[in-house]
């Protein structure tokens, strides 16, 4: 009885495994903006000039495309400084071209972790797409080995359901373009962004991010690969509800390590040249009109002396 | 280690392919050897912990037994006080000793507190001891084992494996239900043997836990929460939506764990009791209590209500008692002031329903009883009054469940269209910052629906029954629907069981 109990136990798994593995495989080839991303630097390896580094507001923000050197824009949303050095470390030896790299801090990246994170999700990803292993020690966590599971249960419908790709229209140099929302509450909207990152932000992750901005610098210096630091611009009603304190915690390490390094640094937080409708949510994220019009400030501003 | 784990989907099949394979001395062991892993898979150095109640309690059984005269009552208060202390020092030490020096610093007596016994309590509390995983479960079905061999109801536990076991036993080790002696020791002496029957029926009732845990309780968890961290960026709709959907998280989660504990010893033969009955469909407050987390509000029952003199004295008395049985019931939960309001809340819930049921009685309106649409109106005034309670509950503090029912009831500011336009309004919305939509919500809300069906349906209409006696193709294809459903629509970020904290 046991044996047939078995038996019949066996083929009920196997029924449902079979299936679940191949849509597990599927998604291994979905058009995600870390595939994406990836497939610019490999594809492009020998020409890359330019890498973008950071997170959603250098994604959105940085038109790569849009740039008159080959370029590649590797910033993503909630992307850590951590995962910044480890994609510039796994990286910057295939790229012989390479000749700047432009790392965006924000206002919260400083103080901010995406393992320890609401979006710690992400970390399967750069596991799957770059082996790059995350700081936590989950060796039997399941989404570091199915897509399924490390996909969002939504993600994963709009996939079967409608074959929606999991990510929003990338181009093919990594660049995310935001067309506006639609336009309610605007006065606030920077108001509650900047409270929910103030929010995330911890000081107690400050040392490891500096310890990598640290690591990342060294990393491209020993290369002689130019680096920049900039901060996005983002609305009036965001940068006058972040925290003070903490914007000036991370103003003051990013200039002591502007000059411990000797490179650049721009801050265009509170850009007077961007004003409220420039940005797809009416908060920290330029749409695609201006990101264009932020890229070609870049390129006059460094991006031109540093690569002729 | 969590039921919904990785660890658990290797753990489980290993340690019940062994236990079945081996003999029945073997098995004593290798359950006692997997519990222990299955613990220590959270905080090592606490499995001590048990391991010295579990030697206290073996010897106090026997003692107790064995005395005669006052000396069994001896026996009996020692295993008590070495339980209760064990439980105080983890649980409530950092909550009496903030509240001794609030007292006699407000009273202006601190000297009744020497110097060194200051020293020594703050060094204490600056050791940041964290709490033993569900320490109040282990040490309440300890008590009722010495205190049942103290009553003669059962004779002790003469093979100290097998006490261990009675503990120990994985699958309700960190969150109950809170066994029996005379229920739990027994089955652990008898042979279990292979029943392809009961072993499907384990593993449908783990499905369904699992299903509650992920898909409802997870679910709803990733709306609750950032409302219920800060209730106070929050209107009043919000918090009563929130309010709402905490009261199915709550049941999803632990009646969830239940059913996964339950499921996993019926697999190897051991039948747990049963926790949770429809609690929401409950018509008066005392029919909650009979069906909501029924082994521990049976545990107070029976070691504590009935002796303090039940319902068998006088009225004030009876007042008293009930009081005090609720208040202590709601500190078990944590040692904070909201649990023990929430305790006592139930109990003057209870108070007034014998009022309210006396006027009732007077106005000859009992008659009424029976009528369904009574019988729905008391349901819903019963599930609101149990949803005002969890406000408590859930609360991170005393103060933001003060502040919450002051949002919703003195300063209410209902925005209705924030109801209609929950979801589609884009991220001006506080609650959307979180990256909830309404499909997701509307998810939540079907797999509410599908809870509150399937388990009414199974309750009270043997939906159990027409499902078992149904093919094996119509059957393999709801367990599939279910697996689907659970793998598509869950919530993966792995949130603790909330019963863990206790």
């Amino acid at each position: 009885m046991i044996k047939k109990y078995f038996i019949k136990g066996f083929i009920f798994i196997i029924i449902i495994l079979i299936p679940l593995y191949f849509i597990d495989n599927s998604f291994a080839n979905l058009p995600s903006s870390y595939k994406i991303k990836k497939d610019c630097l490999e594809n492009n390896n020998s020409q890359v000039e330019v890498i973008v580094m950071g997170n959603s507001h250098a994604n959105n923000g940085i038109a790569t495309s849009s740039l008159s050197e080959i370029s590649c824009n590797m910033a993503n949303s909630s992307q850590g400084i951590y995962y910044d050095y480890q994609l510039v470390t796994k990286y910057i030896d295939h790229l012989p071209n390479l000749k700047l790299i432009i790392a965006e801090l924000s206002y919260f990246s400083l103080e901010t972790d995406l393992d320890s994170g609401q979006e710690n999700f992400r970390r399967y990803f750069y596991k799957k797409y770059f082996d790059i292993t995350d700081t936590l020690n989950t060796p039997l966590d399941i989404r570091k080995y199915s897509f399924i599971a490390a996909y969002t249960p939504r993600e994963i419908r709009n996939y079967l359901l409608f074959v929606i790709p999991a990510m929003g229209p990338i181009d093919k140099t990594g660049w995310y373009p935001l067309t506006k929302g639609p336009a309610i509450k605007i006065e606030v909207m920077g108001k509650y962004r900047a409270e929910y990152h103030t929010g995330l932000m911890n000081p107690k992750y400050i040392e490891k991010n500096k310890i990598y901005l640290d690591k990342l610098i060294e990393t491209a210096e020993a290369r002689n690969i130019k680096v920049v630091l900039i901060t996005a611009p983002v609305t009036k009603s965001y940068w006058q509800n972040v925290d003070p304190k903490k914007y000036k915690t991370m103003i003051d390490i990013i200039q002591t390590i502007s000059k411990k390094y000797e490179v650049p640094y721009y801050n265009y937080f509170k850009d007077s040249r961007f004003v409220t409708e420039d940005f797809a949510d009416y908060s920290d994220h330029l749409d695609s009109k201006n990101a264009l019009r932020f890229t070609n400030i870049l390129q006059q501003d460094f991006i031109n002396k540093n690569i002729k | 280690m969590l039921f919904n784990s990785v660890q658990f989907f290797i753990f489980f099949p290993i340690v019940t392919f062994l236990y079945f394979v081996s003999s029945q001395k073997v098995r004593t062991f290798i359950l006692i050897i997997a519990s222990c892993l299955f613990y220590i898979m959270f905080i090592p150095k606490y499995l001590l912990v048990i391991l010295l109640l579990v030697v206290i309690d073996y010897w106090a059984g026997l003692f107790i037994f064995n005395a005669k005269n006052n000396k069994r009552k001896y026996f009996l208060i020692i295993s008590i006080v070495t339980n209760l202390s064990i439980l105080c020092f983890f649980k409530y030490f950092d909550f009496l000793s903030i509240n001794l020096f609030k007292v006699t610093d407000y009273l202006h007596v601190t000297y009744l507190i020497p110097s060194y016994l200051r020293q020594l309590i703050v060094s204490i509390e600056n050791q940041n001891i964290l709490l033993p995983l569900g320490i109040s479960f282990h040490t309440f079905q300890s008590m009722s084992y010495t205190i049942e061999v103290y009553r003669k109801r059962i004779k002790p536990e003469k093979n100290i494996f097998i006490y261990a076991l009675y503990v120990l036993f994985y699958p309700q080790l960190v969150a109950g239900p809170i066994e029996r002696p005379y229920n739990l020791l027994p089955q652990l002496h008898k042979k279990q043997t292979f029943d392809s029957e009961r072993i499907t029926s384990g593993l449908r009732l783990m499905l369904w836990g699992f299903f509650k845990k992920m898909v409802v309780a997870d679910r709803l968890a990733a709306l609750v929460n950032p409302i219920y961290n800060v209730p106070s960026k929050f209107d009043s709709t919000t918090l009563v939506i929130a309010t709402y959907f905490f009261a199915f998280q709550i049941y999803a989660d632990f009646s969830g764990y239940t059913d996964i504990a339950r499921g996993a010893a019926r697999v190897m033969g051991f039948k747990l009791m049963l926790n949770f009955n429809l609690p929401y469909i409950a018509t008066s407050i005392k029919d909650f209590w009979k069906r909501w987390h029924i082994s521990l509000s049976t545990w107070f029952r029976d070691y504590l209500y009935i002796p303090l003199g039940g319902s068998k004295v006088a009225r004030w008395k009876w007042l008293i008692i009930v009081m005090i049985v609720f208040s202590l019931s709601g500190l078990w939960h944590g040692s904070s002031g909201k649990y023990l309001i929430w305790g006592a809340y139930n109990g003057l819930l209870i108070l007034l329903s014998v009022l309210v049921g006396k006027f009732i009685d007077l106005i000859k309106l009992r008659i009424l009883a029976n009528n369904w649409y009574i019988k729905i109106i008391q349901i819903i005034i019963i599930f609101n009054l149990v949803s005002l309670g969890w406000i408590f509950f859930r609360a991170r503090t005393l103060f933001d469940a003060v502040l919450i029912i002051k949002k919703i009831f003195i300063h209410p500011e209902f925005n209705f269209d924030r109801i209609i336009h929950f979801s589609t309004i884009p991220s001006s919305s506080p609650i959307l910052n979180f990256g909830i939509d309404s499909l997701e919500i509307l998810i939540s809300l079907i797999a509410i629906i599908i809870l509150i069906t399937v388990e009414t349906l199974v309750y009270r209409f043997g939906l159990r029954k027409m499902f078992t006696e149904r093919s094996l193709l119509f059957r393999w294809a709801v367990y599939y629907a279910i697996i689907l459903f659970i793998i598509f629509f869950a919530a993966y970020e792995s949130y603790q069981f909330i019963y863990f904290q206790f």
